[in-house]
């Protein structure tokens, strides 16, 4: 059976919806608090959280999640939840939209690299034997080793594995 | 005797040892012991945005390590907080979440539990009795300094999940600052980010947040900046020297761990709060100690 825009649409909103801290979507005006408080939308054109709700209210999917889709350069700096006078939450709605893009392959090249080294080390920047040795030499502990064989389990329980490489599940 | 289990997370054991290494020193005088926590790692903060139940399988299982070591969690890192915090407080009171999250910590031998607090130390020092008997050690009064407190965004923000201060006009780390003699000034934009997060995205957009800090704490006439966040203090330390040449501009801001200027307030040398190990030029600092 077809599907037809109208329901791609709704299922695009709806998935917004129930995701986490997604549920007041509906409530925002458009008033631009969020934007004029955003520190990336201060240095580049590229991304306005205001536009990106809107998108999101509108259910367009593909402008919201483009292959040059600006979502990354949300920074999760949470000013524009901690201003929304509708208590609209946009960090989480981008939270909840970068889920999505990961999982049509979008992604750049940088975050994948610290989600590669996370998913290898089990942490976001490796602690390599120049930074023992400077531990040792602050008379500080050795850094413990992360539990690799744990944190790739977990990764692996959902199948996110592949997602932090970049890579589109099959 | 308070002793914690110390959650270092990416920041500070990759590159910025030294403010472990001054907290460590700063909490001794307050009579606080921190231990390690083996097989714990990143905290999962950037999980979220990959697939939210595994982000909170992967916090749970560095708080079920606390757990048994049977002690609360102390963090120095705001992104960490967040994520311990927040995760923690959910499982704690989210049932259905509790028993999915514990279904998949079965796969690695582990349980939550719930058991454990999560606190930044910068909350643990502005307790009463700890701020008094940090107090009484201060040999060094920091008079003259002027200070501009970078708090970041997650120790404020959302201030609905982490209640840490007014997320707008936040006072308790210029209470600490002042508590030594140095002045805490405001400067425009103190709330906002520092932009690292995105270095992975667009690097150029990232320095510009961090250089128009820099550019307004200059402006202010500052003797030094202060953070309480390992990833803020890259940016704004370790990176200063390439946004000075990749934005042609230049910066010569002191950066200091909020720790690094509680142990020089406590009596400790230049090298004893690790400032020799800050990339930034320090001099200013140097000379003030004497």
């Amino acid at each position: 059976m077809a599907v037809t825009t109208e329901e791609m649409v709704r299922q695009f909103t709806d998935s917004i919806l129930s995701a986490h801290g997604g549920h007041r979507l509906p409530s925002c005006y458009q008033c631009g608090k969020c934007t004029a408080g955003c520190p990336v939308a201060r240095v580049t054109d590229a991304f306005s959280p205001k536009k990106f709700i809107r998108l999101a209210q509108l259910g367009l999917e593909n402008m919201a999640l483009d292959k040059k889709s600006p979502i990354w350069l949300c920074a999760t700096c949470y000013n524009c939840t901690e201003v929304c006078p509708q208590d609209v939450e946009p960090t989480e709605i981008f939270i909840a939209l970068k889920t999505f893009a990961i999982r049509r392959g979008i992604l750049p090249m940088g975050r994948k690299m610290g989600f590669g080294t996370l998913a290898k080390k089990g942490r976001m920047f490796d602690v390599g034997d120049k930074q023992q040795q400077e531990r040792a030499a602050l008379g500080l502990d050795p850094c413990p080793e992360v539990d690799v064989d744990q944190t790739l389990a977990i990764l692996e329980l959902r199948g996110i594995l592949p997602l932090l490489t970049g890579r589109k599940p099959k | 005797m308070t002793d914690f289990a110390l959650f270092l997370g990416c920041g500070i054991p990759s590159a910025e040892n030294n403010y472990e290494l001054a907290t460590r020193r700063v909490l001794a005088k307050t009579g606080v012991t921190l231990s390690l926590m083996p097989g714990a790692g990143c905290c999962g903060h950037d999980l979220e945005q990959v697939d939210r139940p595994t982000f909170l399988a992967w916090a749970a299982r560095n708080l079920c390590i606390a757990e048994q070591m049977k002690k609360d969690v102390m963090v120095l890192c705001p992104s960490c907080y967040l994520t311990l915090k927040s995760v923690n407080d959910h499982l704690k009171h989210e049932d259905r979440v509790l028993k999915h999250t514990n279904e998949m910590l079965a796969a690695v031998n582990q349980h939550f539990e719930g058991s454990v607090n999560v606190i930044h130390y910068v909350d643990f020092l502005l307790q009463d009795t700890v701020m008094e008997a940090l107090e009484e050690q201060f040999t060094r009064s920091l008079d003259g300094l002027r200070i501009g407190v970078h708090y970041g965004c997650h120790l404020l923000r959302p201030s609905r999940v982490l209640g840490f201060d007014d997320p707008i006009t936040p006072r308790k780390i210029d209470r600490l600052v002042e508590l030594t003699g140095a002045q805490s000034l405001d400067y425009p934009d103190k709330t906002m980010c520092c932009g690292s997060s995105i270095l992975g995205t667009d690097m150029r957009a990232s320095l510009k947040i961090a250089a128009a800090k820099l550019t307004h704490v200059e402006k202010a006439g500052l003797s030094a900046m202060v953070t309480a966040c390992p990833v803020c203090h890259m940016m704004y330390d370790a990176n200063q020297a390439m946004i000075s040449k990749i934005l042609k501009e230049d910066h010569q801001v002191p950066v200091l761990h909020l720790t690094q200027l509680l142990g020089l307030a406590v009596g400790l040398n230049f090298e004893e709060v690790g400032l020799h190990m800050n990339k930034g030029n320090t001099d200013g600092i140097r000379e003030f100690i004497g």
